[in-house]
């Protein structure tokens, strides 16, 4: 799918501004962004429910934009399911299919397959409102494949559910849309959940899209301050380039001299570097590491999630956040509120931002 | 590349569709009529209700009093005494239905129930509930034989027909057309604002006053405007209880398209009523704006 | 609303005065009707004396003739009004809750004018209005037939024709079952216009493009989705049309002709020359079909569809 130059306004209010996007077919992308963003209002114009002030959108080639909704090969999971009341699971299931004329052996037989695919086989005489979150949320889904869509648009169809639920059903969506090869497009807020799902993100703040890229690509390498901040979290620290040579660069900041190995760098440029907790090692000594970047500091907090200690240090002016995991005794230390510690950061962690 | 909005939205042809019989059904029989009997009213008549150019304003002159014999006021005073009937009505139909309805609102789980056996004699036929009261005030009926029981008269009263039976049936038939709408802006009310109010020592009267009374005018506004509207134009409960002698307006509408056979002064009549009726719906419109023909259901 | 001494100060709770007036009020409202019903049992012919009870007036209703024409009539001008109103009814009901159009505002006010205007008006205008196409179809019709007579050839078959279909067309607007359908249809749309659009006020609109999304064009979004869930709203408004029919009596009177009577028309001129039981007989019944419609109006207006307790949301454009 080839989106280009998209814009759209409501009353005033410019929910995208200029939007340019490849799809590729079979993947799984994420737009990811914070309500408002305008996530919603692209993948609704996909879809064909609201047409953009300018731009185009095309699929395989073929210009989308004058099709109404219901010719094109797009189908949508509806955040709040959109399951009709007044049919049975099996009736739902076989909607599109009916509309589409498709006989009836032949319709029966592929919503069959659908219908274990999401294993909801067992409630196909049942009527929605006899059904839990989850299992409308697998027939929205199954209503929705059973058409063979070349493109699949979620909205958020996760955000009802509980949290183990959630995890759950973000595990078996992505091993379905490897399983049938759909393109799926996936809104979401969560980017934990984008994180989990996706081949690539687009990582969208109003109405623009801050960073595309595959998954690794977006976490490992943020552009932008926004996206640094959104996906995961990041320290932030500003600086000026002395020296950048043979792909190493050297920042002066007022924290000293700091080096990173990753992305380019201009000299004698200002620039913002990103470096996210979970990279930054935390150790009374730092003497096996002369090689990286050593920050002195004191213990001013800890967080203590189960999964990791949060560590929030003090280094002179700035609070920096450094998340150790709790592995087993023998490989980590652990400090106390007060205790001076050393902060290690893998010059290949120190991530330049554009802005 | 930049390109606007494609056309495929045919929202036209839907809309034509769906609204499309309705606006059209409505246009044809009852903006059109409308028009008509205004054209009527301008035109001439002649003998056997043949009627024709030129056009006049006779009718009008007729109803304001200009016969070819001199002045006589005798169908304004028709409509003046309508206006006044219809006014009293109203008037009464407030003070009887009010506080019933003031009562099925504050009335808790049983609402549902009261109200209910409010609607069932709203919905029952209009004819059938005015000529009861023929049952009721004839000579040998149970009004006349409780008041000779008890003593208080000699012999029946004529009761009806009369201008007093006319008002009573009026009146009974349209109380419940006010206690609907009353009854829905009584549901409204913000309680707390009485609550309010006793705390800043207003007694259970005051707080009614100037409380209550504020946020149930719009119900009460629509309730009036429905009566005084519905009995400007009746005209079967004057022939029902009126006798021959109490003539409301809409009698004489009547008459002018039954025996006397006299369309344009008739539509002349029935087009002074319906700028009656729609000043007083244009009035309600501009001090209550959208939201209060929605009361309507 | 007088103070009730002794009383505390409970906001706005009814006191005992308020009550007891509640409890005449509702006998003032009820006891007509029910004297009505009562005095159908009567075994006197004359009024209000009640000499014991009998069945006998019910039995001659059925009896009479020129009450089984009214009966008939009244039923058939009911069904076919209803059926075409509430079908252009719930379509306007629709497309005025969906979308907006010019001259909306104005045609909403126009809509209204049959619910609150005195019947006679309208009445009356109607038939002026029948009036003129019934004498002008009458008078094309007499022109083309005479013309056909004179003329040849095609042109005379096409006078003929269209002469024929002016003299149908004329004499349908003769005061008649037709022009008392006509009417009753005229003020049933916006009633059922405004039931329909408030049960649509209600409505999951993503439900709605869930159908286009899969395939389905307007027509059919309308016929599998929208229709069935509106269908408890269409219904009561249907139903209110019908008992609206059945009850009218203004609009009947002035446009009907001979020999199509219904059964309030008659009534009228019966009661005009005296109250007998076996008009309260027939007034009970009536009575008593109108209270059956109207509970299950009731029944049929509380049932909220599972649409609304799903959630979702519902945009208007206006």
């Amino acid at each position: 799918m080839r989106i280009r130059n998209l814009r759209k306004t409501f009353d005033e209010q410019e929910a995208l501004k200029q939007i340019d996007l490849d799809i590729y077919e079979g993947e799984f992308l994420s737009l990811l962004g914070p309500s408002g963003c305008g996530k919603t209002t692209l993948l609704r114009i996909i879809a064909g429910f609201e047409q953009p002030d300018q731009g185009e959108v095309s699929i395989g080639g073929v210009d989308t934009l004058p099709i109404p909704p219901h010719k094109r090969p797009v189908n949508t999971v509806f955040q709040s399911y959109a399951l009709f009341p007044h049919m049975t699971v099996l009736d739902n299931v076989l909607f599109g299919l009916k509309m589409a004329k498709v006989p009836r052996q032949e319709a029966l037989k592929r919503a069959e397959r659908v219908m274990a695919m999401v294993e909801i086989e067992s409630f196909t005489k049942r009527k929605p409102h006899q059904l839990s979150g989850g299992q409308k949320q697998r027939v929205a889904l199954a209503r929705a494949i059973v058409n063979e869509p070349k493109v699949l648009l979620l909205d958020e169809p996760l955000g009802a559910l509980d949290l183990k639920l959630r995890k759950q059903l973000q595990v078996e969506l992505m091993q379905l849309q490897r399983r049938v090869g759909i393109t799926f497009i996936y809104v979401t807020h969560d980017q934990e959940e984008a994180l989990v799902m996706s081949d690539r993100i687009a990582v969208m703040q109003t109405g623009l899209i801050d960073q595309l890229g595959s998954v690794e690509e977006v976490y490992e390498r943020p552009k932008t301050r926004y996206v640094a901040t959104f996906l995961g979290s990041s320290n932030l620290i500003d600086g000026v380039v002395r020296r950048y040579q043979d792909g190493v660069a050297s920042i002066d900041t007022a924290l000293g001299e700091l080096r990173s190995s990753i992305g380019s760098y201009t000299p004698n440029s200002p620039v913002t570097l990103a470096v996210r907790p979970e990279k930054i090692y935390v150790k009374s000594d730092a003497s096996a590491y002369y090689l990286e970047n050593v920050l002195e500091g004191v213990v001013e907090d800890i967080i203590y999630t189960g999964v990791e200690n949060q560590y929030l240090i003090r280094v002179k002016d700035r609070t920096f956040a450094a998340y150790v995991m709790n592995k087993a005794l023998t490989e980590h230390e652990a400090f106390n509120i007060g205790n001076q510690v050393k902060l290690i950061i893998p010059a290949q962690s120190v991530v330049p931002l554009n802005d | 590349m930049t390109k606007p909005a494609p056309p495929w939205r045919g929202k036209r042809g839907q809309i034509l569709a769906t609204v499309g019989p309705g606006v059209l059904w409505i246009t044809l029989l009852l903006i059109i009529p409308s028009l008509v009997m205004l054209a009527y009213s301008f035109l001439t008549r002649y003998r056997f209700n043949r009627v024709g150019y030129p056009w006049t304003l006779e009718h009008y002159g007729t109803f304001l009093g200009f016969t070819q014999l001199g002045y006589d006021p005798i169908y304004l005073s028709v409509f003046g005494k309508t206006l006044l009937v219809a006014g009293g009505v109203a008037v009464l139909a407030v003070l009887i239905g009010y506080p019933l309805a003031f009562f099925i609102a504050r009335s808790g789980p049983w609402k549902t129930l009261l109200l209910t056996l409010v609607i069932i004699p709203f919905w029952t036929n209009f004819l059938i509930r005015t000529y009861a009261w023929i049952l009721i005030l004839a000579s040998n009926g149970p009004v006349n034989s409780g008041l000779q029981l008890l003593g208080i008269t000699g012999e029946p009263l004529a009761l009806f027909p009369s201008l007093g039976a006319v008002f009573v049936g009026m009146v009974y038939a349209y109380v419940p057309f006010l206690i609907l709408p009353v009854y829905a802006s009584v549901e409204k009310v913000d309680w707390s604002l009485v609550e309010a109010a006793a705390d800043l020592g207003a007694n259970r009267l005051r707080a009614f006053w100037y409380v209550i009374v504020p946020q149930t005018l719009p119900g009460v506004i629509v309730g009036v405007l429905l009566v005084f509207v519905s009995a400007l134009g009746n005209f079967i409960t004057p022939a029902l209880l009126g006798g021959s002698k109490e003539v409301l307006i809409g009698n004489v509408i009547q008459q002018q398209f039954g025996p006397a056979l006299n369309w344009p002064f008739g539509s002349a009549i029935s087009f002074v009523v319906l700028g009656f009726v729609l000043m007083a719906l244009y009035l309600y419109a501009r001090a209550a704006g959208q939201k209060g023909l929605e009361v309507l259901n | 609303m007088a103070a009730s001494g002794g009383q505390r100060f409970r906001a706005g709770q009814p006191g005992i005065a308020l009550k007891v007036y509640a409890l005449l009020a509702f006998l003032f409202l009820y006891i007509p009707i029910v004297m009505i019903v009562i005095f159908s049992f009567n075994q006197s012919r004359l009024g209000a004396v009640w000499t014991g009870f009998t069945l006998d007036w019910y039995r001659t209703l059925f009896q009479n003739e020129t009450v089984l024409l009214a009966t008939r009539n009244t039923l058939i001008i009911a069904l076919a009004s209803t059926a075409i109103s509430t079908v252009v009814g719930t379509l306007l009901g629709a497309g005025l809750a969906r979308y907006a159009f010019p001259g909306k505002r104005l045609f909403l006010w126009f809509m209204y004018v049959p619910v609150v205007i005195p019947e006679i008006i309208m009445a009356v205008s109607l038939i002026l209005f029948y009036g003129l196409v019934s004498q002008n179809s009458g008078a094309w019709a007499n022109s083309l037939l005479a013309y056909s007579q004179e003329a040849g050839g095609l042109l005379a078959l096409l006078a003929s024709g269209l002469g024929q279909l002016a003299r149908q067309v004329s004499s349908f607007f003769q005061l008649g079952l037709g022009t008392v359908i006509l009417a009753h249809i005229t003020f049933q749309i916006p009633f059922v216009a405004i039931v329909v659009r408030s049960r649509m006020a209600g409505f999951d609109q993503s439900l709605e493009e869930a159908a286009r999304d899969l395939g389905a064009n307007e027509v059919n979004v309308f016929r599998y989705v929208t229709l069935p869930l509106i269908m408890p709203g269409v219904i009561a408004g249907g139903l209110l049309a019908f008992t609206l029919s059945i009850d009218d009596f203004v609009i009947t009177f002035f446009t009907s002709g001979p020999g199509t009577t219904t059964l309030p028309v008659y009534i009228f001129s019966a009661v005009k020359r005296g109250v007998s039981p076996d008009i309260n007989a027939l007034s009970t019944l009536i009575i008593l079909v109108t209270v059956v419609a109207l509970l299950l109006f009731n029944w049929l207006q509380s049932r909220t569809t599972p649409s609304s307790a799903a959630g979702g949301s519902s945009r208007e454009d206006s």
